[in-house]
C-alpha cells in the first residue's frame, strides 16, 4: 500500500464507512512500517479532535428570543401584507428593551394629513368603539400589532402615557412570553401631530375589548382607543 | 405560559425524530402548522438544530454578530419555505443548505459592495458571566478560536466539507445532500482539507508535539 492509498483509506476508516477487513489490515501493515503516515494518522486525529470541539459554539445571549421576536413579525407580516413596510425596525428596536421586560413598543411619528378619530381633551370621558370591521383582529395564542393613533394638537414636553388592555389580550415581553401586567405607562414628550403607539399583544381568550391608550399632561388629556378582536 | 408549550412541544417533537410513520406523521404535522405561520411550531421543528445552524455560519465567518445574523436570516428563510420540505432529506441537512445559501448571497453582496470581512473576538463577556473556571474556559474558547480561524484559511470548497463533516458531524452522505455534490467528491475534498488544515495547524503551533 502507498502513503495516498492509507492517507484515503484511513481518511475512510475514520469516518464511519465500511472498510473491508483485507484493507483494514492492510492499512494497519502500512502504519506499522510507515512513520510518516503514522505520523499525519495522529496529527489528523488531533485535527479532527480539535475541530469537532471548535464547532460546538453557544448560542450567543438573546439569540433564541431575538429570533422568536423576528418569526413573530414574519408570521404578522405575512398575514397583514397591507400593512408592510415600517415594521421590521421597531420589533428589533424592541429586542433590545431587556430593561424594560416588556416589548411596548410605542414609535412616536409625525403623520400629517391623517383622519385619526382621535378624542382630545374635551372628550375624554368618550370611549370610541370601533365595529368588528374596523378592529384588529387577534388570531388566539397568537401574536398582534395593535395600532393606537392619538392626535396631539400642541407640542408637549413631557406626556405621561399610558395603554390598558382589556381582558383575553395580554403584552407580549421578551423572549416572547405574556406579561401579567394589563397596563403600561411611560412618559415621552409629544410634537403635534398624529402619533401611532404600536403595541406587541397576544390574545389569550376569544372575545372583543378596547385597549384604551391615554396621553396626559399638566393641562390637558388625549384618549384613543383601539377595538381588537380575539378570534 | 408560552415557554412551558414551547418546551414541551420540543420534548414531544425530540421523541419523535425517529423514522416511524407516526413520528413522521407528527413533524409533518409540525411542518403544517410552521407553514401556516405558527411560530411555536416552527420553534418546535428547528429547536434541536438552532446552535447547530449557528455554529455552521460561525465556522464560515467567524463573527458573531455576522454568523448570529446569518443564522437567524436562514432561519427565518426556512420559517417562510418550510411549506415545501417534504421529508426527502432530513431537516437539519436542510437547514444548513439554506444557511449556506445565505451565507453566500451575502458574500456576494459585500463582494460588490467591496467591503472586507469584519472579525472580531467578542466572547470575554460570556466567560466572565459563565463561572466555573474562566481561566481554563478562556484557553479554551481562544483555542477553539485559532481553529476557526485556521478552518477559515482554506479554500471555499474545502472549507464546507470539512465544516459539516469535521465540526457539525454530517455523515458523507449527509454532506453530499447539503451540498449536492457527489459523496466521492466529499471524500476526496475532506481529505484534501484535512492535508491543507495540517499544514495551517503546524504554522499557527495547534498541533501538539509528538
Amino acid at each position: 500500500m502507498k502513503c495516498n492509498e492509507f492517507r484515503q483509506l484511513w481518511e475512510q476508516a475514520h469516518c464511519g464507512m465500511d472498510i473491508d477487513a483485507s484493507k483494514r489490515a492492510e492499512l494497519e501493515e502500512h502504519s506499522a512500517a510507515c512513520e510518516s503516515c503514522r505520523s499525519y494518522a495522529a496529527d489528523i486525529d488531533d485535527i479532527k479532535k480539535a475541530l469537532a470541539a471548535a464547532g460546538d459554539a453557544e448560542l450567543p445571549d438573546g439569540f433564541a428570543e431575538s429570533l422568536h421576536l423576528r418569526l413573530a413579525e414574519d408570521a404578522w407580516e405575512r398575514r397583514n401584507v397591507q400593512d408592510r413596510g415600517a415594521w421590521s425596525w421597531i420589533f428589533r428596536s424592541a429586542i433590545g428593551m431587556a430593561a424594560a421586560a416588556v416589548v411596548l413598543v410605542a414609535v412616536f411619528s409625525v403623520l400629517p394629513d391623517r383622519d385619526t378619530g382621535l378624542a382630545g381633551s374635551e372628550t375624554a370621558a368618550q370611549e370610541l368603539v370601533g365595529t368588528d370591521a374596523d378592529a384588529t383582529h387577534i388570531p388566539a395564542d397568537r401574536f398582534a400589532v395593535v395600532k393606537i393613533t392619538l392626535d396631539v394638537e400642541q407640542v408637549e414636553d413631557e406626556a405621561q402615557i399610558e395603554v390598558n388592555l382589556p381582558e383575553g389580550v395580554v403584552f407580549v415581553g421578551e423572549g416572547g412570553n405574556p406579561v401579567a401586567q394589563k397596563s403600561m405607562q411611560w412618559t415621552e414628550p409629544l410634537e403635534k401631530g398624529s402619533h401611532e403607539i404600536k403595541v406587541l399583544v397576544q390574545g389569550t381568550r376569544p372575545g372583543r375589548g378596547v385597549i384604551k391608550a391615554r396621553a396626559m399632561t399638566e393641562k390637558v388629556e388625549y384618549v384613543t382607543n383601539a377595538t381588537v378582536v380575539v378570534d | 405560559m408560552y415557554d412551558s408549550i414551547s418546551m414541551s412541544r420540543k420534548i414531544e417533537l425530540s421523541s419523535v425524530e425517529a423514522s416511524s410513520e407516526s413520528a413522521q406523521c407528527s413533524v409533518q404535522d409540525y411542518v403544517k402548522r410552521a407553514a401556516d405561520g405558527d411560530v411555536a411550531a416552527f420553534e418546535a421543528l428547528i429547536g434541536p438544530y438552532m446552535q447547530r445552524v449557528y455554529a455552521f455560519a460561525l465556522g464560515f465567518c467567524r463573527d458573531t454578530e455576522e454568523a448570529m445574523e446569518i443564522s437567524q436570516e436562514a432561519l427565518i428563510k426556512a420559517f417562510r419555505s418550510i411549506g415545501s420540505f417534504r421529508g426527502d432529506s432530513s431537516l437539519s441537512t436542510w437547514l444548513y443548505r439554506i444557511s449556506r445559501n445565505v451565507f453566500l448571497d451575502r458574500k456576494r453582496a459585500v463582494k460588490s459592495r467591496g467591503r472586507d470581512r469584519a472579525v472580531h473576538v467578542d466572547g470575554m463577556e460570556e466567560i466572565a458571566r459563565s463561572g466555573s473556571d474562566p481561566e481554563q474556559e478562556l484557553i479554551e474558547q481562544m483555542e477553539n478560536e485559532r481553529v476557526r480561524d485556521a478552518v477559515l484559511e482554506l479554500e471555499p470548497s474545502h472549507r464546507e466539507v470539512v465544516l459539516l463533516v469535521d465540526m457539525q458531524g454530517l455523515s458523507y452522505r449527509e454532506a453530499a445532500d447539503v451540498l449536492d455534490i457527489p459523496v466521492g467528491t466529499v471524500k476526496s475534498r475532506i481529505s484534501r482539507g484535512h492535508e491543507a488544515l495540517r499544514d495551517v495547524f503546524k504554522a499557527k503551533c495547534l498541533l501538539r508535539e509528538k
